[in-house]
């Protein structure tokens, strides 16, 4: 008998004794009545019995029913029960099936995005540079002599995990360059304030083009930032093929604008005194001696820097670069320290066709072979370059520099800037050559993001400093920059950011200070 | 005589005190909720460190021991997944969120994938590694190698 029975069985006998308790409680107020009333005759007593098994009768009827109720309840009960087991064991099948549905489809969605994964950045900015004086020669050569609307990136990512060892990732910037870039400025050159004497003519790029049904378009740029294979047989030995980003400093790696701090681009980068990207192989990886410390390595070896050097090498000379950094953090402190160096040739030349003829205009067999290329080599330069990275992080605070140093010795030296000669009082009509130069350009950004309790929304404030000297011969064009602004992230895609910032040219020749505003939304997609 | 240290009170007590200690770190670790990080059977590790776990969900480490490692994270805003995000990674959903944005645009890299039976997933999938509660842990399909 189970449980639930015995329960019943209690009931009906505590219903039956309650019953019988107030039969004979009854009996005994009866008794006690009758104790003064006369003595029951036998047949009283016999009604009296009748009743009393009338009633058992009755109660023994309704026991048995309550009986067969439970009965029936507890086969119902087994048959839930049964019921109850079957669905669980229908419910975990279900179950399972889901979950192995669930990995299949998210394995085919990892498979299709390894195969091929699309994602990107886009800016929106506007901007003005504003100088002292109205004339400024700093005009010449910038769009920002006006406030101006500006989309400056708009940069796919095209990533591929071919296997779980070998990936891909193609960058590609689309840009409106290069319409309007200026190609040459002409000089008014007045003698002791007289007499001006022109030299050059003023150009700009026009991309415009008229389509065969009339409508006129601006046409753009596709600029390939980085398309390189990854092979990753160990983390500490990683092998990259083909164009990728120079491993140095920290705004080179990060420069999307969703990512980095301001909207002002620093002077080492916009100079390029490292080159941005290269085209060639890179070995890197890292290691972990600890749990706080990280330590990262690369070796690059490219066609370096030359005209043409993202699609081929203009001389057989590689450069070649090591890169190292350690990172070491602890709970909300964090330290990283890195490094960079080059060694590179830079090579410039153009080609031409030596032709050995006869007088009777054949070719003259005296010269095997009579038809010759030669190479003119327009300009040549060795070059080395230490960079250093600090970025320090502790809480919400974080300070970040760098400085790039760039020596420069030429053995064929090019014709020097068109207006360099006029600050060295040198004669204009005189060429001049360009000199062995040590250039040098650093920054310092430091940033405090607000300890707000907001939902996802991080407010940053930072202050920056930021200059270039690009001939430590001549300190005339020695530029230093201050800026303030602000940086808000309404979310992980979406970055806004507001900067102004004042620049101090070393030199008078640029007419005094100027300064200038950014305001900047990017989006990640 | 020399006075023995278990014999005495102090030392009674402090017996007491290291089994009671014992029984509760014991109870701690076999709590039923406490999270275990789990990776596929035929993966030839037998324990990880919490800061190499950290890179491997970072897709800091992409290989370990030869093997390419595939993170498997339970769904976003789970409790599972709150809790490995506080005890291991050290981040909240929206640092972590920040964080794989600056990883897609920096190394054009992806956050692992995301699946509602973890333990299922490491089973099916060889180089998996992810993580449950232990009451959901099955020898049969994985095998721990980081309790928290």
């Amino acid at each position: 008998m189970n449980k639930r029975n015995t329960i019943w069985h209690f009931s009906i006998l505590a219903v039956l004794s309650a019953t019988l308790a107030f039969t004979t409680s009854a009996v005994a107020q009866d008794s006690d009545a009758d104790a003064v009333a006369p003595e029951p005759t036998l047949t009283a007593v016999s009604q009296r019995l009748a009743t009393q098994d009338e009633i058992i009768a009755e109660l023994q009827t309704k026991l048995q029913q309550l009986e067969d109720a439970s009965a029936t309840r507890d086969e119902k009960t087994e048959a839930l029960e049964e019921q109850n087991k079957s669905i669980r064991a229908e419910l975990d099948v279900a179950k399972q099936e889901r979950d192995d549905l669930q990995f299949q489809v998210v394995s085919n969605m990892e498979k299709n995005a390894e195969r091929l994964s699309l994602s990107g950045f886009m800016d929106f900015n506007f901007m003005q540079t504003i100088p002292q004086t109205d004339d400024s020669v700093v005009y010449a050569g910038t769009p920002l002599r006006h406030n101006s609307f500006l989309i400056n990136n708009i940069n796919l990512y095209f990533t591929s995990n071919v296997s779980g060892m070998l990936s891909t990732l193609v960058e590609v910037r689309f840009t409106f360059s290069p319409l309007g870039n200026n190609l040459s400025l002409p000089a008014v050159v007045y003698t002791n304030g007289q007499e001006p004497a022109r030299i050059g003519e003023y150009s700009r790029v026009s991309t415009r083009v008229t389509e065969p049904l009339g409508r006129t378009l601006d046409l753009g740029g596709i600029y390939i930032e980085r398309a390189h294979f990854d092979i990753t047989p160990r983390d500490w030995f990683q092998i990259r093929l083909g164009r990728y980003l120079t491993p140095y400093g920290i705004w080179n790696e990060d420069h999307a604008p969703t990512v980095t701090l301001t909207g002002v681009m620093p002077w080492l980068q916009v100079l390029q005194y490292v080159p941005t990207a290269q085209t060639g192989v890179m070995i890197y990886g890292q290691i972990y001696p600890s749990d706080s410390i990280v330590l990262q390595y690369a070796v690059t070896l490219s066609n370096g820097r030359n005209p043409t050097e993202s699609f081929y090498d203009m001389d057989d000379n590689k450069a070649i670069g090591t890169r190292a950094k350690l990172t070491f953090s602890k709970n909300d402190f964090e330290l990283a320290l890195g490094g960079y160096g080059y060694f590179g040739k830079y090579t410039d030349w153009t080609q031409e066709i030596k032709v050995y003829m006869t007088q009777q205009y054949g070719l003259d067999p005296n010269y095997d072979p009579p038809l010759r290329t030669r190479d003119v080599i327009t300009e040549e330069y060795n070059e080395l370059i230490g960079a250093a990275d600090l970025e320090v992080k502790y809480k919400g605070i974080r300070l970040a520099g760098e400085f790039v140093w760039r020596k420069i010795d030429y053995k064929t030296p090019p014709e020097s800037p068109f207006l360099q000669p006029l600050f060295l009082s040198n004669d204009p009509n005189v060429t001049t050559y360009e000199g062995d130069t040590i250039a040098r350009s650093g920054y310092g950004l430091l940033s405090y993001t607000l300890p707000l309790k907001l939902e996802s929304t991080t407010i940053t404030p930072f202050v920056g400093i930021d200059m270039f000297a690009p001939d430590d011969a001549t300190d005339y064009d020695t530029w230093i920059t201050a800026q303030l602004g602000v940086n808000v992230k309404p979310g992980a895609y979406v970055t806004l950011k507001g900067t102004g910032y004042v620049l101090r040219p070393k030199s008078d020749f640029y007419g005094g200070l100027f300064s200038g505003y950014a305001l900047q939304m990017a989006v990640s997609f | 005589m020399k006075h023995n240290v278990f014999f005495s009170l102090p030392g009674a007590l402090l017996v007491a005190s290291l089994i009671v200690l014992y029984s509760q770190s014991v109870v701690l670790c076999e709590s039923p909720d406490q999270l275990v990080v789990i990776v596929n059977r035929n993966f030839k590790v037998d324990s990880l460190s919490v800061a190499e776990v950290r890179r491997i969900f970072k897709k800091e480490i992409t290989v370990y021991k030869g093997v390419a490692v595939r993170p498997i994270h339970a769904p976003s805003g789970s409790p599972l997944r709150n809790q490995f995000l506080s005890q291991v990674m050290g981040m909240s959903s929206t640092a972590e969120e920040k964080y794989w944005e600056e990883a897609k645009v920096k190394k054009g890299v992806s956050p692992p994938i995301q699946l509602s039976n973890t333990v299922r997933a490491v089973f099916a999938a060889p180089g998996a590694i992810s993580y449950c509660y232990r009451k959901e842990f099955n020898p049969t399909v994985a095998k721990i190698i980081l309790s928290l």
